[in-house]
């Protein structure tokens, strides 16, 4: 009798909802807040703040294969962390809350702290420095010097199989990941975000629920504002006493509340005592009754309140019990599948894989200890991948899943491959030297037994120290640079080098800084001769004759340059020995 | 790695067969009534001796301390070519051995 007069307020106040966010958006931060709130882009339930999570939920494609993507993107050097981090910062999660937002209202919390830092470490730039671009040093692919060695083919092969196998794990991943996720994972998902849906619904089917409930006030108020001025229109002072209590009579039908119901009679009253005109006894009769029937439709009222919110929390418990029950089916669905392949195909033993890894650990301590020397610890880790790897073939043969083992034993061949790298770089000298002559601190060259490197850079320098050296050099390709140390030291440079196609040059210094280049066999007193094997030899002497220091210095470059810097004095005084 | 530590591996893991006490939760959900014994693991046995044999390589290369001198006495005579060509075979003996594992695993399939 009474809700038909409850509903139609209703409607007035739905449209107050989003007037309070309209008004929030009226400075430019907010209007960028709600710009990316707009995208479309919602952070997730992720592992780090959601927003691969939200653009795979925004692409609908598996979050796996996102991450792998930016991981990827982010070793080839583009800043991912960095945009990674701004992404967290502006775009809103579930509940619509942007950290940056926050921050900028004073409102602190310990995942801002996780974006600054993650935005510090996406300014440093690892990427390009682990794969590819910036792995190759620039004069490995410039053509003069030799064309691509053999080292810038080995690191693009190896930059193109880091990035293959990596893309082959990520979309195995994401399809393994993808098909016992299609039954299991993105129901339970579907159900949960339905059961969120279900009491609106609900609340929108019986004309009630949580945001009817929290509209009480409101309704009522407005209720009250609608039925106001009809009220205040007819209870003007100009209005006679005898029409009120007709209309008081009317009362009970609006949805007021009780202290705004119990001022009406009130201020009526007053009116009737502005107007000089005490209220007449069957008027009294009028209002009790009214009371009454108000009191009555108060206690109607009430029940019916209890029983809308008694249904909605019985929807809401309903929608829990369900989202609960499907979990639970879920998980009972997957340990089964688990107990399955547990019994069809059976994992190798803990307990075996423990005497594995026993047997590796000692045989390969053993094996290094027994010789010691630089390839010790490859050897040893060979031993123990070869003990892996035996374990592996055991596993199958015995019907057991290997996947640890298999693990272990490529891990251990890709630790043995670097041990075994390592003392064959540090020999072969690949990178950037420096080498003193006439300094008795450094191992001694000879003709049998000279410096060796293949790649990289060299500088020689020769002392003045009155103690005479020879150094005896050969080298592949790269540069080499042979100088006086201090640069204007009186040293004597006795300079002999055998090269295929290096580019030899003098660099001449005038003493002032300046310098001036010139090929090493245009320079007076240098002679070139023809080799049997088809390579040029140069002998030149640098420096003063009578000086106190005389080094020998003996040369032998595939490829790349070879410069010999000469003091002015020594220009001026160089000549054949 | 998470295969071995995820979850209990040394209790059901060792039993090929069915635990009484669980036979009667696989009746339940409509599971087939024999479940098939575990197959040999072709996969595991071919790479397991692949690994190894490159583990013994690794070892031969290693064998002694005079063997650097070897490496290193390598190192020089790589090329591009020589290179590209040690990749390219890579590559290749790695499809092979996959394709092996699963030409075997589809004839234990079948069979």
């Amino acid at each position: 009798m009474t809700t038909p007069h409850l509903d139609p307020p209703r409607p007035a106040t739905a449209p107050e909802e989003p007037a309070p966010t309209a008004a929030r958006g009226a400075n430019a931060g907010d209007r960028f807040f709600s710009w990316t709130a707009g995208l479309g882009l919602v952070r997730g339930d992720g592992w780090i703040g959601g927003v691969a999570a939200g653009i795979a939920a925004r692409l609908r494609i598996d979050p796996l294969i996102v991450r792998g993507i930016l991981v990827v993107v982010g070793l080839f050097g583009f800043p991912v962390v960095f945009l990674y981090a701004l992404a967290w910062a502006v775009l809103p999660d579930l509940d619509g809350r942007m950290p940056l937002q926050d921050a900028l209202r004073r409102h602190f919390e310990p995942a801002q702290v996780g974006i600054l830092g993650l935005m510090l470490v996406g300014l440093i730039p690892l990427g390009p420095g682990l794969v590819l671009v910036g792995g190759i040093p620039q004069g490995m692919l410039t053509p003069g010097l030799g064309g691509w060695s053999a080292l810038s083919a080995l690191l693009v092969g190896a930059g193109l199989v880091i990035a293959a196998v990596l893309l082959f794990i990520i979309l195995r991943a994401a399809r393994h990941s993808a098909r016992p996720a299609d039954p299991g994972v993105p129901r339970t998902q579907r159900t949960a975000s339905a059961a969120d849906e279900a009491p609106d619904v609900s609340a929108a089917a019986t004309g009630s629920g949580p945001a009817a409930a929290a509209d009480a006030q409101g309704t009522d108020a407005a209720g009250f504002a609608a039925s106001a001025p009809a009220f205040s229109a007819e209870f003007s002072p100009g209005l006679s006493p005898e029409d009120a209590p007709r209309d008081a009579r009317v009362l009970p039908q609006s949805p007021s509340e009780p202290s705004e119901t119990h001022t009406l009679p009130r201020s009526l009253s007053e009116a009737g005592t502005a107007e000089s005109k005490r209220p007449h006894p069957t008027e009294d009769d009028a209002y009790a009754a009214w009371r009454e029937q108000h009191a009555a439709w108060k206690v109607q009222d009430d029940a019916w309140r209890r029983q809308q919110q008694d249904a909605d929390r019985a929807v809401r418990e309903q929608a829990r019990r369900e989202r609960q029950e499907r979990a639970a089916a879920f998980a009972a669905e997957a340990a089964e599948r688990r107990r399955l392949r547990r019994v069809t195909k059976p994992r190798t033993p803990l307990s075996a894989v423990a005497v594995v890894i026993g047997v590796a650990l000692i045989a390969g301590t053993a094996t290094a200890l027994w010789q010691r020397d630089v390839l010790a610890p490859a050897r040893g880790l060979f031993v123990a991948a070869l003990v892996f790897g035996l374990s592996m073939v055991a596993a199958g043969a015995l019907r057991r899943r290997s996947g640890f083992l298999a693990f272990a034993t490529v891990a251990t061949l890709l630790a043995a491959g670097t041990a075994a790298t390592v003392p064959v770089v540090q020999t072969l000298h690949l990178g950037t030297y420096w080498l003193a002559v006439g300094d008795s601190s450094q191992p001694p060259t000879s003709a049998s037994d000279p410096f060796v490197q293949q790649w990289g850079d060299l500088t020689i320098t020769a002392l003045d120290d009155g103690v005479d050296g020879t150094v005896y050099v050969k080298k592949g390709s790269g540069s080499t640079q042979i100088m006086p140390g201090p640069l204007d030291a009186s040293v004597r440079m006795d300079i002999d080098i055998i090269t295929r196609d290096a580019a030899v040059d003098s660099v001449d210094l005038d003493g002032r800084g300046a310098y001036g280049y010139s090929r090493l066999d245009d320079v007076d007193g240098v002679a070139t001769s023809r080799l049997a094997d088809g390579r040029t030899r140069f002998t030149a002497a640098v420096g003063p004759a009578d000086a106190r220091t005389h080094h020998r210095i003996v040369i032998e470059q595939d490829s790349g340059f070879i410069s010999v810097m000469r003091p002015a004095s020594a220009s001026s005084t160089g000549g054949s020995r | 790695m998470n295969e071995f530590d995820t979850d209990t591996d040394t209790d059901t893991g060792m039993i090929p067969a069915p635990p009484a006490a669980e036979a009667p939760v696989a009746e339940e959900t409509a599971a087939p009534a024999s479940t098939p014994r575990p197959r040999v693991r072709w996969a595991g046995i071919v790479w397991g001796i692949v690994l190894a044999a490159v583990a013994a390589t690794g070892m031969v290369l290693t064998g002694s301390p005079d063997r650097l001198d070897d490496l290193v006495a390598i190192v020089p005579r790589l090329s591009a070519t020589t290179v590209v060509a040690g990749i390219l075979m890579t590559l290749g003996a790695l499809a092979l051995i996959s394709g092996l594992v699963g030409l075997l695993r589809r004839a234990q399939r079948t069979r």
